[in-house]
This record gives C-alpha cells, sequence and structure tokens, in this order.
C-alpha cells in the first residue's frame, strides 16, 4: 500500500475518496433507476436518461475493477471486499434487467403480432361485406364461409 | 322507404352502405399497417385517427339499421346488421386485448420498480457498511441490510 496520503488514483480521483466515490456512482445510478421507474408508473418517460444511468453504473463497475486488479495493492482487505461487492451487485443486476427487458420485450412482440391478426380478420371480414354487398349479396352465419373464399378470389 | 333521398340531410341514400364500408375498409387497413410498423419498431401516431374512424363507422352501420331502418333495402338492412356486429366485436375485443396490455404493462413497470429498489438497497448497505469500516460479505449481509435501514 503506497504512503501518500494525497496521492491520486487514475490521475484525478483521491485514494481515500475512491470507495465512496465508486458506491456515489452506483448509488446515483440505482437512484436514478428508482425515478425513472417511478415516473414510467404514471406515464412519464425519460429515455434519455438511460444512457447517462447505464454509464454511471459501468462507471461505477469500472472503478472497482480497477479498484480490485490495477491498484490492489493501494486498498485494504475491507475495500476490496467492498469492490467484489459492487461488481457482484452491477453484474447481477444487469442480468437481471437484462431478461426483464428481454421478457418484456417479446410481451409486447407477441402483443403487436396479436393486434396485427386482429387487424388482418378485421380487414378480411370487411373486404368480404363489401364484396358482398357489391355483388348485391346477402351476408349470412350460414354463407360467411363462401363470402371470404369469393372476397379473397375478387381481391 | 321514405321520399328523401340523403340520410341525416347528406349521405346519398344509395351510397350510404358504400361510405360505412369505405370508413371501415380504411380503418382497418390503416389499423393492420400501424401494427406491422409497430412489430418492426417503428411508432406511426395514427392510431387516434384509426379509432374515430372506426366510431364513426360503427356510428353509420348503427344508426342505419336502427334510426332509418326503414330507407334501406333487406339487402343493405343484412350489411348493416354485419357492419355493426363485425365492428362491435372488434371493439370489444380491442378494449380487452388493451386491459390486457395496460395489465402486463404495469406488472412489468412495477417488478422493475421493485428490483430497482432492492439494487438501491443493497448498494446502500454496501456504502453504509464501508463508511463504518465493516467488511461486506455473504455470511453478514443480512445483517448489514439491517443496519443499513438502521444507518448503524
Amino acid at each position: 500500500m503506497s504512503d501518500a496520503s494525497n496521492e491520486k488514483l487514475l490521475g484525478v480521483i483521491p485514494k481515500e475518496k475512491y470507495v465512496h466515490f465508486t458506491y456515489m456512482f452506483l448509488l446515483i445510478s440505482a437512484a436514478g433507476n428508482v425515478l425513472y421507474s417511478l415516473l414510467a408508473i404514471v406515464g412519464i418517460s425519460f429515455a434519455s436518461a438511460t444512457p447517462a444511468l447505464i454509464l454511471l453504473g459501468l462507471g461505477a463497475c469500472a472503478l472497482a475493477t480497477v479498484g480490485l486488479t490495477k491498484h490492489k495493492r493501494d486498498f485494504t482487505a475491507t475495500d476490496h471486499a467492498h469492490f467484489q461487492y459492487v461488481i457482484i451487485l452491477f453484474v447481477g443486476f444487469f442480468f437481471v434487467y437484462l431478461i426483464g427487458a428481454s421478457v418484456y420485450g417479446i410481451a409486447y412482440f407477441l402483443g403487436y403480432l396479436v393486434t396485427a391478426s386482429i387487424g388482418a380478420v378485421q380487414s378480411v371480414l370487411t373486404w368480404t361485406g363489401y364484396n358482398s354487398w357489391q355483388g348485391g349479396r346477402v351476408i349470412t352465419k350460414g354463407n360467411i364461409r363462401g363470402e371470404i373464399e369469393t372476397a379473397i378470389k375478387n381481391r | 322507404m321514405s321520399d328523401t333521398d340523403n340520410i341525416m340531410g347528406f349521405i346519398p341514400k344509395n351510397e350510404y352502405v358504400k361510405y360505412a364500408y369505405l370508413l371501415l375498409l380504411g380503418a382497418s387497413a390503416l389499423g393492420l399497417l400501424l401494427s406491422l410498423f409497430m412489430l418492426i419498431g417503428v411508432h406511426i401516431p395514427f392510431q387516434g385517427l384509426v379509432t374515430i374512424a372506426n366510431v364513426l363507422g360503427l356510428i353509420m352501420a348503427l344508426l342505419g339499421y336502427f334510426v332509418f331502418k326503414s330507407e334501406f333495402s333487406a339487402l343493405d338492412q343484412s350489411h348493416l346488421l354485419y357492419l355493426s356486429v363485425l365492428i362491435g366485436i372488434f371493439f370489444i375485443a380491442s378494449i380487452v386485448l388493451g386491459s390486457i396490455v395496460v395489465t402486463a404493462m404495469f406488472v412489468g413497470l412495477s417488478l422493475a420498480l421493485l428490483a430497482c429498489f432492492v439494487q438501491l438497497l443493497l448498494i446502500w448497505t454496501g456504502y453504509n457498511s464501508w463508511a463504518h469500516g465493516r467488511s461486506i460479505t455473504k455470511e453478514n449481509v443480512q445483517s448489514e441490510i439491517k443496519l443499513a435501514l438502521k444507518r448503524g
């Protein structure tokens, strides 16, 4: 461990504040996420804030990784444990959000697939009715299949 | 059947069913197109237009069948009834689907919010532990959470 009390790591961060900054980056990122999610529930979206929050989290993870590797000798065993904790938290929640976003994305896609299918059925049935009316025929439950086939042939 | 040539004063009687069909055809085709664009992530803000056209088409069909029934032939009446049933069913389907989507979105956002809270709590726990000069491990994380909540 270096003796210099005012030593700066990575050229800018005072050594005694290094873990503090690492935690602050992650805390701000997580607090921003909470605020972002609360606003999203009431329908307010701040999509532009997402990259900044991710960058802060990544910054915290990078600081912890550097602290645990390149500057390992500059920190105490307690600091090492906290760097590990920060990395585990970041990676763990990164996967939680990744899985959540994937599930959300798939559900969103399926929702629009169902909407598109319903739209297609509605379009075909409306076109069938119009085609039947133009042909001067009545449309009933009994002849609707035949009318759909006729409408598709006459598209 | 009355002698008047227009329905509601401005829609030619012999074109009424055609206009109702064209309005609903346009609405359903545009709705389908918007959904297809949504599938590839392109959001075109014309959903309101589709809803208005569908509502107008439904109103035309319902008015034609229930209010101006005597003005139309049996053929037109059957088609106005067909349109009323068709659009009515799709309206109910849209409401049910919309409710499911909104509920799913709300549940998803609530879960995301819960994950955010847990993350914030765990980070605060770590910071509190470090600020008091303690190490954090799998074994003491529970007690550290309690201490963090007490700010001890």
